[in-house]
């Protein structure tokens, strides 16, 4: 073998070496980026789920107010059962074109916990191709009005996760 | 230049290179991870600022008193009793206002903060020396200090006037 052909073959040997590691960091660096971008994903849900539990938390049609006054993280237990009972018994259609633009593809639940256990479902719109969902919990009180009773619970909103 | 130089520079460019590509995905990894903690520890304090709200002005069976009233008591050693209820299948027995209140209060720790896998800490006290009320879940597996990061506690405290004296209610969580 000649001398200039060694040295071609030494550069061919390089640039395949070049090429190799420049293969290895591509399918590194890609699945880098998808664990990144999962990981971004999730923490968007996580923050639209939180925004939602945030919106429901401020929601007029739901708070507690005494001469126009607002009561912070307190709902109203005739509010709760007035909302849900419009929005079960409304058509899905009707339902979902107000509430939508806020609460999305979601499920809003709140409980009581003392001192009764009730649950009242207000919201729950899945669309289709559900994956999953990623729940938030924002603690409130509930006021019976009538009674002057304040309950202790929480809302929970569970917002679903769809393959597009 | 020489080949053995030429060789060395070439050396030189990939060392240079591969530490690029190892400092980017070291910043990019820290800096995003930093994101996501800073957002959990901000929703952590609301979490504790939230539910310790909620807890003092719920109303209990005791006389239909919210809890911050029946706090007042405990903190003035009032001789009141509460209880003989059952509550979530859970029979609370007749019993002094402060040990009426640790059930109470960690029956609906229970069922929120437990649930949720956190570990927290509940206290309610006039001197820090000796705690009126005292419930904890796994507490000592949290990191104490200021530090930023999930692991480290998050708190919030309420301080009720006793006229003399002020009761404190501390939440102290962390996931």
């Amino acid at each position: 073998m000649k001398k200039s052909q060694i040295k071609i073959g030494e550069s061919i040997a390089v640039l395949m070496i070049f090429f190799v590691l420049v293969v290895i960091g591509i399918v590194f660096w890609s699945r880098y980026s998808q664990v990144q971008m999962k990981g971004q994903q999730e923490m968007d849900l996580q923050s639209m789920a939180i925004k939602v539990a945030q919106t429901v938390t401020f929601l007029s049609e739901l708070q507690c107010s005494t001469l126009e006054v607002i009561q912070f993280s307190c709902f109203d237990l005739y509010k709760i059962e007035a909302m849900k009972d419009l929005l079960m018994t409304l058509p899905e259609k009707n339902r979902t074109s107000y509430y939508f633009d806020i609460f999305g593809f979601s499920n809003i639940t709140i409980y009581s916990i003392y001192p009764d256990e009730k649950s009242w479902n207000i919201y729950d719109f899945p669309g289709g191709n559900i994956t999953g969902y990623v729940s938030t919990q924002v603690p409130v009180s509930i006021l019976d009005p009538v009674n002057n009773v304040f309950s202790f619970g929480y809302i929970d909103v569970k917002l679903y996760t769809r393959r597009l | 230049m020489k080949k053995a130089q030429t060789e060395m520079l070439g050396i030189a460019i990939v060392v240079i290179l591969v530490s690029l590509g190892i400092l980017f995905i070291v910043t990019n990894a820290l800096r995003s991870s930093g994101q996501q903690s800073q957002k959990r520890e901000f929703s952590e304090k609301q979490l504790a600022a939230n539910i310790l709200g909620s807890i003092l002005q719920t109303s209990t069976n005791c006389s239909n008193d919210k809890i911050s009233t029946l706090l007042i008591d405990c903190g003035k050693n009032v001789v009141r009793f509460c209880g003989g209820e059952t509550i979530q299948g859970v029979y609370i027995e007749q019993t002094d206002v402060c040990s009426y209140l640790g059930e109470t209060i960690d029956l609906m720790l229970n069922s929120t903060l437990k649930k949720w896998n956190k570990k927290y800490q509940f206290v309610a006290y006039v001197d820090p020396f000796s705690p009126k009320i005292n419930i904890t879940h796994r507490i000592n597996e949290c990191l104490g200090g200021t530090g930023t990061g999930l692991q480290y506690i998050q708190k919030d405290s309420y301080y009720i006037p006793l006229y003399p004296g002020t009761m404190t209610v501390e939440l102290a969580l962390c996931s």
